[in-house]
């Protein structure tokens, strides 16, 4: 295994817990590097807790989180170094000018004086705040604020950057430029963990998707092409639906089957290969296909379907 | 330069700041000078002691309470400065507007002192520096535990008025260590310690300077548990130690098995009062609990000292040296000046402070509400004061023999009934604990 492929980030076992409730019940998965991580799941969840553990801000019941080969449990402050990371009600120095508080959170996380400056002024014009150094941090509007403090969680050019709702309250044009700048970190190898309700927005730029519920990873999968992806496919048949859907049910690739009329729908694992078998398979079964079309699963469909699918499993 | 020094240097220093004080100030010795110029060295020390007291306490505090209002604490728990950076930086970053008036004040001061008396000066100067050191030290301290106790354990008590409230109802403990410290200030000419004579002033300044630095570690040691740096509790039982060395010094004891019984019956008792502290400021936090016995389930031994309350660590220290100067005693009974076993009254004492603090605990864990200190407060009202009247008024004098403790006729006595309350008060609290056990533990609980 490569340094690439190895995980950057590494969580096991990791169980963190409220007076009178567990907010995280062993929870493991792994992160690879230069990759953007959409973490959803319903509020109360655990998406909070785990962004602050990982950030090493708050001391887990047990498990392990390893970041850059930091354990961050046992040496919470040398993990600063290479985290970054914005809480979801996140402050700025109002009293200070944008520039004097990048300048400070530059310095206070290791960046040498001489390269202080320099830092600050590139990460300004990454995140299109030269305009604004100047300015008192107390007089900006809201869409700048978040754009400051996402600055200030990446000055020091981190190597993993936590993000809860990093997008909250920001208008349209201000959240597209964030996903923008999101995907240009994860192109400069930084790896993100992006929490966010705002699944449609995730899409656009997350690669890896983290599904939590009850404190629990209900599903941690890439979103590009790949072996376990699930696709929708949508199957018009001319005439007796029920014998296609006998040979969807029996391919152990195909789930989630929803028949409305002549038109079937499910979910099948795979690739082409599998799609173009299964399509052979229908066909040499009598059934008469009228059109057998893959529609996108986007991230909103894979959230539901998968909560759909815990929420069958604890009744189960 | 220390960034967070940096930060409070761009905050608080300004041109406006820089001209105004020296202006209010010289033109205020000026009016004064003129009205009461008798009184004015007074009125420069007593306007340093405003300064750097009072608005160096209140800006040590504001440096870590307003960071926590702003929320911008999380970006400096995030950052990678070192504790001792983060201390010393808001220390002394905070406080220097107060040290420059401060400053000026000292500079009226010796301008305006009594021929002849310089020495006397400096020494009235430097025991108001630290003085001033100790309040700012012990204001940052204060704000870290208020910032922690906020983020973990939700109570809205104010830690100061409770800790006023415990010691007016503690009157024994506090009667026990009083007496030792008064008599530091009482005399004039000089101060007997440890059966030596010492100069009064060079004294109160040495003693001042240990309790400064004490102060400023305590500030550090906070500081590190605020940024999640682990560590076992050795500062804090070594001020105890230091403490209790202080506090003996004063009692008389010539020989070493004497001295040695009343250094243990002295530090217990300091340890005592230390336990209250930390037990009341930190509150009752149940997952460090159950840190500690993961900790030990998992054999990992330093973990779980690590991940001790701190008031437990000083409660052991209490109990360990309480108990040896009690079982020591009775070979050095016929010391003049002794009729009592001091060390079975310091043992009393100290399991009078364990039954407290696990009815703090007990309270904590069955209600997790923010008003256990309250009702602590409330239970211990009721035990040690109302209780024992109403049934000597019922004409039940044994059953209030059984909240009245004998601490200075009966010290056995007394330590028989402490440890009674004691051992069930933390009955209670063992039952609290284990009854949330199964909620805790129980998985899938969806926060609401």
């Amino acid at each position: 295994m490569s340094d690439n492929d190895r995980p950057i980030l590494e969580v096991a076992r990791l169980s963190y817990e409220y007076p009178g409730l567990r907010a995280l019940d062993g929870v493991g998965f792994g992160v690879t590097r230069g990759s953007i991580t959409a973490l959803v799941g319903p509020n109360g969840a655990g998406k909070t807790t785990l962004l602050r553990c990982l950030a090493g801000m708050d001391t887990p019941l047990h498990g392990n989180i390893r970041i850059d080969d930091i354990d961050v449990i046992e040496e919470p402050r040398r993990s600063h170094t290479v985290v970054g990371y914005l809480p979801d009600s996140f402050g700025l120095y109002e009293d200070l000018s944008v520039r004097r508080g990048l300048a400070y959170v530059a310095a206070a996380n290791g960046v040498p004086q001489p390269q202080v400056a320099a830092l600050v002024e590139q990460t300004a014009a990454e995140l299109g705040l030269l305009d604004r150094l100047e300015q008192r941090a107390g007089e900006l509007s809201r869409g700048l604020r978040q754009r400051v403090a996402v600055a200030q969680a990446i000055i020091h050019t981190p190597r993993v950057i936590l993000l809860d709702e990093p997008a909250a309250g920001l208008d349209p044009e201000a959240r597209y430029r964030l996903g923008e700048l999101f995907v240009k970190l994860g192109r400069r190898g930084l790896t993100l963990i992006v929490s966010s309700h705002i699944l449609a927005e995730l899409e656009a730029y997350s690669t890896d998707i983290l599904i939590l519920d009850s404190g629990r990873v209900i599903e941690h999968r890439r979103l590009d092409a790949g072996a376990l992806r699930y696709e929708l496919l949508e199957i018009g048949v001319t005439e007796d639906p029920q014998r296609a859907v006998a040979v969807l049910a029996g391919s152990p690739l195909v789930s989630d089957i929803d028949v409305q009329d002549t038109v079937i729908r499910c979910r099948m694992q795979g690739g082409a290969t599998e799609r173009a078998a299964l399509l052979k398979d229908l066909i040499s079964r009598g059934s008469s296909i009228a059109h057998y079309a893959l529609l996108n699963e986007d991230l909103q469909q894979t959230y539901l379907r998968s909560m759909a699918r815990s929420a069958g499993g604890d009744e189960s | 330069m220390n960034p967070e020094l940096r930060r409070q240097l761009w905050l608080e220093v300004s041109p406006q700041r820089l001209w105004l004080i020296p202006l209010a100030l010289i033109g205020g010795a000026l009016v004064m000078g003129r009205a009461l110029p008798f009184a004015l060295p007074t009125l420069a020390l007593a306007a340093f002691l405003a300064s750097t007291v009072l608005w160096g306490a209140r800006q040590a505090a504001k440096a870590v309470l307003d960071e926590a209002r702003a929320r911008t604490w999380d970006v400096q728990r995030m950052s990678a400065l070192s504790a001792w950076a983060m201390t010393w930086g808001k220390l002394v970053g905070a406080t220097l507007m107060p040290w420059y008036a401060g400053a000026i004040c000292l500079v009226l001061y010796f301008s305006y002192r009594p021929a002849g008396s310089l020495g006397e000066s400096c020494t009235w100067a430097a025991q108001a520096i630290l003085i001033a050191l100790i309040a700012q030290a012990l204001a940052l301290t204060g704000a870290l535990i208020t910032v922690h106790r906020q983020r973990l354990v939700h109570t809205g008590m104010h830690i100061v008025l409770v800790l006023a409230l415990l010691a007016l109802l503690l009157p024994a403990l506090g009667g026990l260590l009083v007496p030792a410290a008064e008599t530091v200030g009482a005399f004039s000419g000089g101060v007997v310690w440890y059966a030596r004579p010492w100069d009064s002033g060079a004294f109160t300044l040495a003693l001042l300077g240990l309790v400064a630095a004490w102060a400023i570690l305590g500030a550090y040691r906070s500081m590190r548990t605020e940024l999640q740096i682990r560590g076992t509790p050795w500062a804090w039982l070594a001020g105890i130690a230091c403490a209790g060395t202080v506090v003996s010094g004063f009692a008389p004891a010539a020989n070493p098995l004497p001295a040695f019984i009343d250094w243990c019956a002295h530090t217990a008792l300091v340890a005592c009062v230390a336990s209250y502290v930390a037990g009341f400021a930190y509150g009752c936090n149940p997952i460090q609990y159950r840190r500690v016995a993961q900790a030990l389930r998992e054999r990992r031994v330093r973990r779980s000292l690590e991940e001790l309350p701190l008031w437990s660590s000083s409660a052991a220290l209490a109990l360990l040296l309480s108990l040896t100067a009690a079982v020591l005693e009775p070979t050095s009974a016929l010391r003049a000046g002794y009729d009592t076993n001091f060390g079975a009254t310091a043992l009393a004492l100290t399991l009078l402070m364990l039954r407290n603090l696990a009815l703090l605990n007990w309270l904590s864990l069955r209600s997790r509400t923010a008003r256990a200190e309250v009702a602590t407060l409330v239970y211990i009202v009721l035990l040690d004061h109302i209780l024992p009247r109403l049934f000597r008024i019922a004409s039940l004098p044994e059953i209030a023999g059984l909240l009245e403790l004998p601490l200075f006729d009966r010290p056995w006595t007394a330590v028989g009934i402490a440890t009674l309350h004691a051992g069930i008060a933390i009955g209670l609290a063992l039952l609290a604990y284990r009854a949330m056990r199964p909620i805790l533990s129980a998985p899938g609980v969806r926060r609401s």
